[in-house]
């Protein structure tokens, strides 16, 4: 499915963005830099808050671990010395899911909670670059994350479908236009090594042609914010 | 007249570095070949996996006493330092009938919207709604009680989601056949089950409901030095091959007292929905007979490597060291790596690794299958150094000679 | 709500002193309401309200659980209230202040204990299984009147969603997916709307005592109808009034330290009727489409 977004749709936040992708719709809304509390503050480089909401009840263990899964690598992105002593907040707050699944039983509800983790933090993750971007954050380079799904009968897909043979969630960063590096790789199934690869390398293209799509947005939403650039 | 100045070298001993500067402890050791921790950069730490704690199982123990414990699986593992502990309890609910199970006069009229659509449903007995998990509850030792940490949840949550996706626990295995506690012709009360008397009746097996079992995982880790994912993992496949679920039967006596137990409950689970007494009172866990839980495949092991890059402005002159008595005592890694290529380290412990690396790739083989598709799961964090398609080569390689040894330990 | 957050001295006192003339920053005049724009999701039960600035998304979701002990015959309805920091980044992540406490005591008030869902409707198998109904309010941006954006939502969702159709047959419960049967709407009662008054007084605090030796003095105090933030911060209490359509009062909750004039109460419900008889067809008519 494509990708849907909108940046600056928060009017508290530093900067925002809502992203639209294979039927999850998430907000992103960035507060910071800000002064920290004294038990975050780190000397020399930036604390960083993620906060994950989900669509339905309250956060459980499952949004803490994605949101462990979002900072782990956003740390690395973030030019964290820039703001020493400072706290940056990415909160996540997931709005609407489509849920396949129709029978209301608990414990479908419960597989489809795992199964829908990467759906989640691919739409998240792009949503909050986005965000990052609107709020003026500086970052060492730009990121995007694309899913692909090894279908039963083993060819590869772009976005997942619920009953593949292996999902894999990919995250490149991208510096000057290029790919620059691997981020995060979560690939959950039965693949082989050489799928496996196949699937990184298909990642690096799709990350490209996303980061193209997502730079347009963001030079538009920069174009509107500075008028008198143009 | 001019004062003089001099700066003079601050010096910190090991620990104290590790802990205030880990990058450059880390890099320190790493140049001249040898890990803090004093192990080689690919040596797992060694691991012993413990004799299963009979004693407190609910059905392997042999005093009688133990009948009456909850535990159904253990284990008992020391990896390194760390020792873990995990033992396996249950509990049973009801399971919500799809409606292509539902009893006949319903299927009759169900008859109209059958569609092509729900054959096409039954045929993916691959998809992740016909595999359960366990719940874990991870507690590493800190002194102190208190709320979970951060690193507590993550962790019961990935093995949570690590045991569901890699599909080794079926529906089917949790499900109960209920037995049924009844007076035979002599008055003398006897519990028969459906898999074990075929000349029985099987109507008499027709319950109006459905029960499965839920597992729960308590995992306590002693003396952490490290991440404990992979230990905690071990620790948690051990038990769940040890675990054995007991035998249930309904009770027919019993069954009028049921609304004098219904007060009795006063959980009120929504999630795990404990089951409720007035429905569940008459169902009883047999004290003696057991099954073994069946798993599909019970030799999935995590292995965590962790990716660094040598700095050069840090290393420490080779010579300098090579002629310290107590360093040729020591395994150095002669680094025969090409130029660019990240440092594979097995096993990341103490403070300066920990902190310092960055990068990490954890992979989840499949050793048992012959087919080609053999990786369950491979995850990638990156941010550190540079994660090259090489390394994420190796630490495959070196997952599935670790995932070996531990088949043959256990 | 937020005291006065970064607001200058300055410019209090000039949003008060043009209040007190009857000019409000945004140009409403005292007793306009906010447009509210509500936009319904593709899947039943969502809905974004924006009202001015204030953005607030409902969710409302269903599953089958075991009702209360104590009430074997209802099904169970929550309302769940936590503001993020993403509405603010004055609001803590996880630890209400008390206004936002009062927040979610108002909501739940306002319809769960209006008895604008009907529970009865819920209950599929006395005393073992019952439909949950829950509506989880995300408050994503900020500009005064959570309250009355919040209850828009909520009750707009509750007459958009619908559960799956479910029979009982003997001790078997069946659920039936929404391609095999048409799922059913909520039984909802009446459509209790809040409006929320700002109060303001124009003098210094000791005037405000009345009851002088003439009671026709002046009291002066008055109301302003859908405060934005900065006008909520310098408000010096609240009244929120829910009616529905009936010209009944659901709910009524003053807070604040301000003692206000019984007529003034009647004058506001008589406007806040005015306004909920607006926004209940508006309501309607975004549910029609």
């Amino acid at each position: 499915m494509e990708l849907d977004a909108k940046i600056g749709v928060l009017n508290n936040a530093g900067g925002s963005s809502e992203v639209s992708l294979n039927g999850i719709k998430v907000v992103c809304g960035i507060n910071g830099p800000m002064e920290a509390r004294p038990r975050q503050e780190l000397p020399t480089t930036c604390y960083l808050e993620v906060i994950i909401r989900p669509a339905i009840g309250n956060p459980t263990v499952r949004e803490k671990y994605m949101e462990d899964k979002i900072k782990n690598f956003l740390n690395s992105v973030i030019i964290g010395n820039l703001y020493p002593r400072q706290v940056i907040q990415v909160n996540l707050q997931i709005l609407e899911k489509k849920n396949n699944n129709s029978s209301y039983t608990s414990d479908s509800d419960e597989s489809a909670a795992t199964e829908d983790v990467l759906l989640e933090l691919n739409c998240c993750i792009n949503s909050a670059f986005l965000a990052l971007v609107d709020a003026n954050i500086s970052i060492y380079k730009a990121f995007n994350s694309n899913i692909f799904t090894y279908t039963h009968k083993g060819s590869l897909v772009k976005d997942g479908l619920s009953e593949a043979k292996s999902r894999h969630l990919v995250v490149y960063g991208i510096k000057n236009n290029k790919v620059d590096e691997l981020l995060y790789g979560e690939n959950v199934g039965r693949f082989s090594e050489k799928k496996l690869f196949m699937a990184l390398e298909r990642g690096e293209k799709e990350s490209m042609i996303l980061h193209s799509k997502l730079k347009e947005l963001s030079v538009e939403s920069v174009k509107q914010k500075f008028v008198y650039l143009s | 007249m001019s004062e003089e100045f001099q700066l003079k070298p601050v010096s910190f001993s090991p620990e104290v570095l590790a802990r205030i500067a880990p990058e450059l402890s880390l890099q320190r050791h790493l140049s001249v070949g040898v890990r803090p921790c004093l192990r080689s950069f690919q040596e797992f730490k060694s691991v012993q996996i413990n004799p299963q704690l009979d004693s407190i199982n609910r059905y392997t123990s042999n005093q009688g006493i133990s009948s009456k414990s909850t535990v159904l699986g253990s284990s008992n593992i020391k990896c390194g330092n760390t020792i873990i502990f995990c033992t396996i309890t249950g509990g049973f609910i009801e399971t919500l009938l799809p409606n292509d199970e539902a009893d006949e006069n319903v299927k009759e009229y169900e008859k109209i919207y059958e569609n092509s659509e729900k054959q096409e449903n039954n045929q993916q007995d691959d998809s992740l709604s016909n595999f359960r998990t366990v719940y874990p509850i991870i507690e590493i030792e800190r002194g102190r009680t208190g709320a979970p940490t951060d690193e507590e949840m993550i962790i019961s949550q990935t093995l949570h989601d690590t045991l569901l996706n890699s599909k080794i626990l079926p529906k089917e295995s949790l499900e109960i056949d209920l037995g049924l506690k009844t007076v035979d012709k002599d008055n003398n009360e006897i519990i028969i089950y459906p898999n074990e008397s075929k000349d029985i009746d099987s109507s008499l097996f027709q319950f109006p409901r459905k029960y499965s079992f839920v597992l729960y995982a308590s995992i306590q880790v002693f003396s952490r030095s490290g991440p404990i994912l992979d230990a905690a993992w071990l620790a948690l496949m051990i038990a769940l091959k040890s675990t054995k679920l007991p035998c249930v039967y309904f009770d027919e006596k019993n069954s009028n007292l049921l609304n004098d137990i219904s007060s009795l409950s006063s959980k009120k689970s929504v999630k795990t929905g404990v089951v409720n007494a007035k429905s569940g009172s008459q169902i009883i866990c047999d004290p003696t007979k057991s099954h073994d839980l069946k798993l599909n495949n019970s030799d999935l092991y995590t292995t965590t490597i962790g990716l660094i890059e040598l700095d050069k402005d840090f290393s420490v002159e080779i010579e300098d060291v090579e002629n310290n008595e107590d360093f040729k005592a020591l395994s150095v890694d002669k680094h025969t790596r090409n130029e660019g290529e990240p440092i594979l380290l097995c096993d990341i412990e103490g403070d300066a690794e920990e902190n310092a690396i960055g990068s990490r790739v954890v992979v989840i083989p499949d050793i048992n299958t012959e087919d080609d598709d053999n990786l369950v799961s491979v995850t990638i964090i990156g941010g550190g150094s540079k994660v090259t398609k090489q390394s994420i080569q190796n630490s495959i390689g070196l997952a599935k000679l670790r995932s070996k040894n531990l088949q043959q330990q256990s | 709500m937020v005291k006065l957050a970064g607001l200058s001295l300055n410019e209090q006192e000039f949003l008060t002193d043009s209040l007190k003339q009857g000019i409000r920053s945004d140009g409403r005049s005292l007793d306009q309401f906010r447009d509210v724009e509500i936009t319904l999701g593709d899947q039943p039960g969502y809905v974004d309200v924006r009202l001015g600035k204030t953005r607030v998304a409902v969710r409302v979701s269903g599953s089958i659980t075991k009702p209360y002990e104590d009430r074997p015959f209802e099904g169970i309805f929550t309302i769940s209230t936590e503001i993020g920091p993403i509405a603010g980044a004055f609001f803590e992540n996880g630890r209400p202040s008390d206004e936002e406490v009062l927040v979610s005591r108002l909501i739940e008030k306002a319809i769960k204990r209006s008895g604008a869902l009907d529970v009865e409707g819920l209950c599929i198998v006395a005393g073992d299984k019952c439909w949950n109904i829950r509506a989880d309010i995300h408050f994503m941006d900020f500009d005064g009147g959570f309250i009355d954006a919040s209850c828009i939502g909520v009750i707009t969702a509750l007459q958009h969603f619908s559960r799956p159709e479910v029979t009982v047959s003997g001790e078997q419960v069946v659920v039936y997916s929404t391609d095999e049967r048409e799922p059913v709407k909520l039984s909802i009662l009446h459509v209790p709307i809040c409006v929320t008054f700002a109060l303001f007084n124009p003098k210094e605090k000791e005037e405000n005592i009345k009851g002088g030796a003439d009671g026709n003095e002046e009291a002066g105090e008055f109301a302003i109808v859908d405060a934005t933030m900065k006008e909520e911060g310098l408000s010096n209490g609240t009244l929120t009034i829910t009616m529905n359509k009936n010209k009944e009062i659901c709910q009524i909750s003053k807070s604040g330290g301000l003692p206000a004039e019984g007529l003034m109460v009647m004058d506001c419900a008589n406007k806040a009727y005015g306004i909920v008889e607006k926004l209940t067809d508006q309501i309607k008519e975004v549910l029609k489409q």
